[in-house]
């Protein structure tokens, strides 16, 4: 066997590295455990929310197939954060995960470049410092020109239910237990890590009345920009809220869970702590929000969100007992948490290969983040620069000003991550840029141009940008009477004391586009339109702000720093930056300036170096 | 090592004085310095930091210029970062012209304005706060900005500023959590939204205080009006006069000699007075007379202090009373020409008035610390109402102030601002706050190590 990239892990890296890399012409070979269950989603049966569903936006505008199959798979739609602004919503689907799998294997399959194997890596074969193939528990040996490594929690897992330790790569499939080391050989840094999930239960055994109803939006927003097909709310969630007594019961049992009895070593995620932690570091006035998501359409399994734990599986029983209406409950899976090996990111250049071994590609869980959002857009860019660097074409770097990707990598490549990274929309100092409505207008232009979307759909959104420009230039020509705005007894909204252009009027806080069309007499844009329209002009001059603050950066943040760059040789850096840069060697000046720890002193000391140095800091750019 | 060559300049100003400094740093400093000395050996083992006892010698010639003094400091550790040495010398013009002369004829060049402070920036030794503070302290010429200075030098005022980082990181912590954590329009968002308005209002209740402060300083370094006012030849200008300590003003007996006002700016303690010699208040037909006095009576009512001249030997004018009640509590009296006559009605006056008076002759000089004592005792309400402890101390400063106002503003102003849009003003702030202690490499700093600094060398 041979082909040009093999990628390991079937999971949400694997399948966008292995669709994107096909899609541009590589043979590729995903080699996975268990073909049944490519596409899974271990954990929350839901993807998308607030940051991660502009991830998928992302994907999808990058020819990604996540947000194709959310849209096939979606049962139950929601846009979160409705309130505020539109920077910051974040569109959310509950999804049946046997849908999910078998719409990502439909996919692939659409791919005639794209084999899958059943199989267990082993080895990586190296040849000198370059990636040359894989070695499998059935004992093949595949050649390959790139490997993409995308093994989740896979590496050497060990899940925690309570005292007990289960081997495996999450519960009910076996670990891999050779392929860590392998990787290591080569000098690659591995560190821990832990998360967790909660027990899934039986919806029958349930009492809804005690619960919340959480339904979807009346009028579901796509994910993806080729969907055509109306979204349908098929399920609903539920809410609830933890009681005294189960707070009582995790108190009373504390001694039992292996995270505070020092047995887990592996970081957990600050952000989605477990229901002891919850209850130990944050108390419990009113009880913890939680909520039950079906984890599909054909079967009763439910998934209690908020509610992971690694306590044992009789104290589990207790504590979920003890919830509003769940006095009859009967546990389909308990929770457990579960600890991996990762790779530290800040091994990897801003294309995910691997500083160490040429041609090998690290993508999602394994560089530390948490997510199949995150690890969807990693095996994105990681299959797009393995294709393209086999093609000999120039690597693609994501910038931070272009997307949540490019923020997500550049974060994991210069700062590294000591808990799984999770996107949130304040990572992205360029927010109000990164909106879920434009990702299309943000990534579509390069992806059309290297061949990652499909062109008709290509020319029906460039179509769509078209109109919206038109529209816009109207909105900035048409002028509004303090008389018009009046007499549809706008006057209250806000005061308008003389004539004033309609999208001058559109940038105050308290007018929508709907009261201008009102007043003008123009008909409303169609709801996807409307939104980016508005905002658009809305946020005018605060993208134009961030854009001449990217502008201004550029000059800094490409200028490259050499490889034998020799920071022994510059004094007046703190020794304790001295020591971050000479770990990661950053690219360029704009990486240096992000290391934490790195101060603008230290930045001011480098500039001056490289000056002198002769080195024309406005004529370099990042490769 | 440093790739700059080796500089010298005078450290100490020029002119006449006991002691002069001259500072010479580079590579080159130690070999060069040694060429000169005739204690050769002695300067070649001497010890960093210790200062010893040296002949200081034109070169070749060998003619003594001077007795000298120098240190050593070996690089890294001077103030330039490089291998320096100072050579302190006898004082006046020529012994330090001299000196410099035969330091320059080698490889040693006179350095740039600023060059010293430049190279302890370009290695590493100073922020560009403190290269900024260096150069304001040097260019001190009130205290309020000497005390600034020490204080931007000494990173005294950071503390405050971290404080308001904090205070704007609260902020959006709040605005933040609701976006990433708060999907829901429910109780707890509109309480954040809540407390976030209450913070954005004691930030901007701190910015503008500071801002308030900065005015009262920047007016008084403008100068102080004092204005000296009163009827024609009731002695303004010798007053005038006295106070400066030399003539500036035309003094006659003739009445309305000064037609315009003439002012002049002194240092009083620290603080800088603009003394104005006005055209005396009288009944003219003449045009030009006219205006003058016009003048005078709006400098009466807007200046800081203004002092009623009347002389002991005359009456009340016509209009001289309503004058001096305008003038407000601000007014201070001088009987003048008490040599002369008694005016018990004038001092009546004044004391029913509330105003404090000085009876003097100030034709005399030495009444000259009296009568300035007296005056400044009225513009030391003005004085103290300063406070010297703002945080801003450069128009560079100032500006970042006023951006960050600006920012308050537009969240102040919008009830519907969506927190994403209040999160971009706070970071904006925040950056500002970072830019204000040099913690940020901004635009304007980056521009300044690029263009300024060390382009080109």
């Amino acid at each position: 066997m041979k082909s040009d990239i093999i990628v390991v892990g079937g999971g949400h890296a694997g399948i966008e590295a292995s669709y994107i890399a096909a899609k541009l012409g590589a043979s590729v070979l995903l080699i996975t455990g268990n073909v049944d269950f490519i596409g899974q989603m271990s954990c929350n049966p839901a993807i998308g929310g607030i940051a991660k569903g502009n991830i998928v936006r992302e994907v999808d505008a990058l020819g990604g197939l996540m947000g194709k199959v959310t849209d096939r798979a979606g049962i139950q739609f929601r846009m979160l954060n409705k309130s505020k602004g539109v920077a910051v919503w974040g569109n959310r689907a509950q999804a049946d995960k046997i849908l999910y799998r078998s719409n990502c294997r439909a996919m692939l399959e659409e791919e005639s470049n794209l084999s899958i194997f059943q199989d267990f890596v082993t080895r990586l074969i190296y040849k000198n410092n370059t990636v040359c193939g894989v070695e499998t528990q059935t004992g093949q040996k595949i050649e390959a020109s790139a490997v993409i490594l995308a093994m989740g929690t896979f590496l050497n897992g060990l899940a925690h239910i309570g005292m007990n330790t289960i081997s495996c790569g999450r519960t009910g499939e076996p670990p891999s237990l050779l392929l860590s080391e392998s990787i290591q050989e080569r000098g690659v840094a591995a560190g821990r890590l832990k998360t967790g999930t909660p027990a899934r239960v039986d919806g029958r055994t349930i009492d809804f009345s005690q619960l919340s109803l959480q339904e979807g939006d009346q009028d579901p927003w796509p994910f993806s920009y080729s969907t055509t097909h109306t979204l349908k709310n098929k399920a609903a969630c539920w809410e609830l809220k933890t009681t005294v007594s189960t707070h009582d019961i995790i108190r009373e049992n504390i001694d039992k869970s292996p995270l505070y009895g020092g047995k887990i070593k592996g970081i957990g995620p600050r952000y989605c702590p477990s229901i002891e932690d919850k209850v130990l570091k944050f108390g419990d006035r009113h009880g913890h929000t939680l909520f039950l998501e079906p984890e599909g359409l054909d079967h009763h399994e439910m998934y209690l969100n908020g509610f992971s734990t690694s306590l044992p599986y009789d104290v589990q029983t207790k504590m979920i007992q003890s919830l509003p209406g769940f006095s009859q409950v009967r546990m389909i899976r308990p929770a457990y948490a579960i600890e991996y090996d990762y790779f530290y990111p800040t091994q990897l250049y801003n294309t995910l290969e691997s500083r160490k071994v040429e041609n090998l590609y690290f993508a999602g869980q394994i560089n530390g983040t948490s997510g199949y959002e995150e690890a969807a857009c990693q095996g994105l860019v990681a299959g797009l620069n393995a294709a393209l660097k086999l093609q000999k074409k120039e690597p693609v770097v994501l910038g931070r000003e272009t997307s949540y990707t490019g923020v997500l990598i550049d974060d994991l490549v210069t700062k590294g991550t000591e808990e799984p990274y999770r996107m949130f929309t304040s990572r992205a100092e360029y927010r109000l840029l990164l909106r879920q409505d434009n990702a299309d207008e943000r990534l579509m232009p390069l992806a059309n141009k290297l061949g990652m979307v499909d062109k008709v759909l290509f020319e029906r959104r460039q179509e769509v940008w078209k109109k919206r420009e038109e529209f816009k230039k109207q909105l900035r020509t048409v002028l509004i009477a303090p008389k018009a705005w009046d007499s549809l007894h706008k006057q209250e909204k806000t005061e308008v004391k003389q004539k004033v252009i309609a999208s001058e009027l559109l940038k105050r806080p308290q007018v929508s586009l709907s009261d201008i069309c009102e007043v003008i007499e123009y008909s409303m844009p169609d709801r996807e339109n409307a939104v980016t329209i508005e905002a658009d002009i809305k946020y005018a001059g605060f993208i134009a702000k961030q854009k001449k603050e990217i502008e201004r950066l550029s000059k800094i943040e490409h200028a490259r720093i050499p490889d034998n760059f020799d920071y022994d040789a510059v004094e007046g850096l703190l020794s304790e930056s001295r020591g971050k840069l000479k770990k990661i060697h950053p690219l360029t000046l704009g990486q240096a300036s992000r290391i934490s720890g790195v101060t603008p002193a230290d930045i001011s000391v480098l500039i001056m170096k490289l000056v002198k140095n002769k080195i024309d800091v406005s004529r370099e750019t990042a490769g | 090592m440093s790739e700059f060559d080796t500089i010298t300049a005078l450290a100490t100003p020029p002119g006449t004085g006991a002691l002069a400094i001259i500072r010479i740093s580079g590579p080159e400093a130690f070999n060069e310095t040694t060429s000169f000395l005739k204690e050769k050996e002695l300067f070649n083992n001497a010890k960093a930091n210790t200062i010893h006892l040296y002949t200081f010698l034109e070169k070749e010639k060998s003619d003594i210029i001077d007795e000298i003094t120098a240190i050593k400091y070996r690089a890294p550790r001077s103030f330039t970062g490089e291998d320096m040495v100072e050579i302190i010398c006898h004082g006046g013009a020529v012994t330090v012209e001299r000196i410099l002369a035969s330091l320059v004829s080698g490889s040693i060049r006179y350095a740039q304005k600023g060059e010293f402070t430049k190279r302890a920036f370009c290695n590493g030794k100073t922020s560009i706060t403190k290269a900024e503070a260096i150069n304001q302290l040097i260019s001190s010429k009130t205290r309020a900005q000497q005390k600034c200075a020490i204080q931007n030098y000494i990173g005294g005022y950071e503390q405050k500023i971290i404080l308001w980082k904090e205070l704007v990181e609260n902020i959006l912590i709040e605005l933040e959590s609701a976006i990433e954590f708060n999907h829901e329009d429910d109780l707890a968002n509109r309480d954040s939204r809540k407390k976030v308005i209450e913070k954005i209002a004691n930030l901007t209740d701190k910015i503008d205080e500071e801002l308030e402060k900065r005015n009262k300083i920047e007016d008084i370094e403008k100068g102080l009006d004092i204005a000296i006012v009163g009827p024609r030849n009731a002695g303004k200008s010798t007053l005038f006069n006295l106070l400066l300590g030399y003539n500036r003003s035309i003094v006659d007996s003739n009445k309305g000699t000064t037609r315009d006002f003439v002012s002049e700016m002194k240092r009083v303690v620290g603080v800088p007075i603009r003394f104005i010699d006005t055209a005396g208040i009288a009944n003219v037909e003449n045009g030009v007379e006219q205006q003058g006095i016009e003048k005078s009576v709006a400098l009466l009512k807007n200046s800081a202090v203004s002092v009623w001249i009347t002389a002991a030997d005359e009456d009340f004018k016509s209009q001289e009373k309503v004058l001096i009640e305008e003038g407000g509590n601000k007014v201070v009296g001088i009987l003048n020409k008490i040599d002369l006559s008694e005016n018990k009605e004038k001092e009546q006056f004044f004391k029913d008035k509330g105003l404090s008076f000085l009876r003097t002759s100030a034709q005399k000089s030495n009444e000259r610390d009296r009568v300035e004592k007296f005056i400044l005792r009225q513009a030391q309400e003005n004085i103290n109402s300063v406070s010297y402890d703002c945080v801003i101390g450069s128009t560079r400063q100032r500006k970042i102030f006023e951006q960050i106002k600006n920012e308050l503003q537009a969240i102040g102003q919008e009830q519907d601002l969506k927190e994403e849009i209040i999160a971009f003003h706070c970071r904006e702030i925040l950056n500002k706050l970072q830019e204000f202690i040099g913690k940020q490499t901004t635009e304007g700093v980056l521009n300044k190590i690029f263009d300024e600094f060390c382009v080109g060398k």
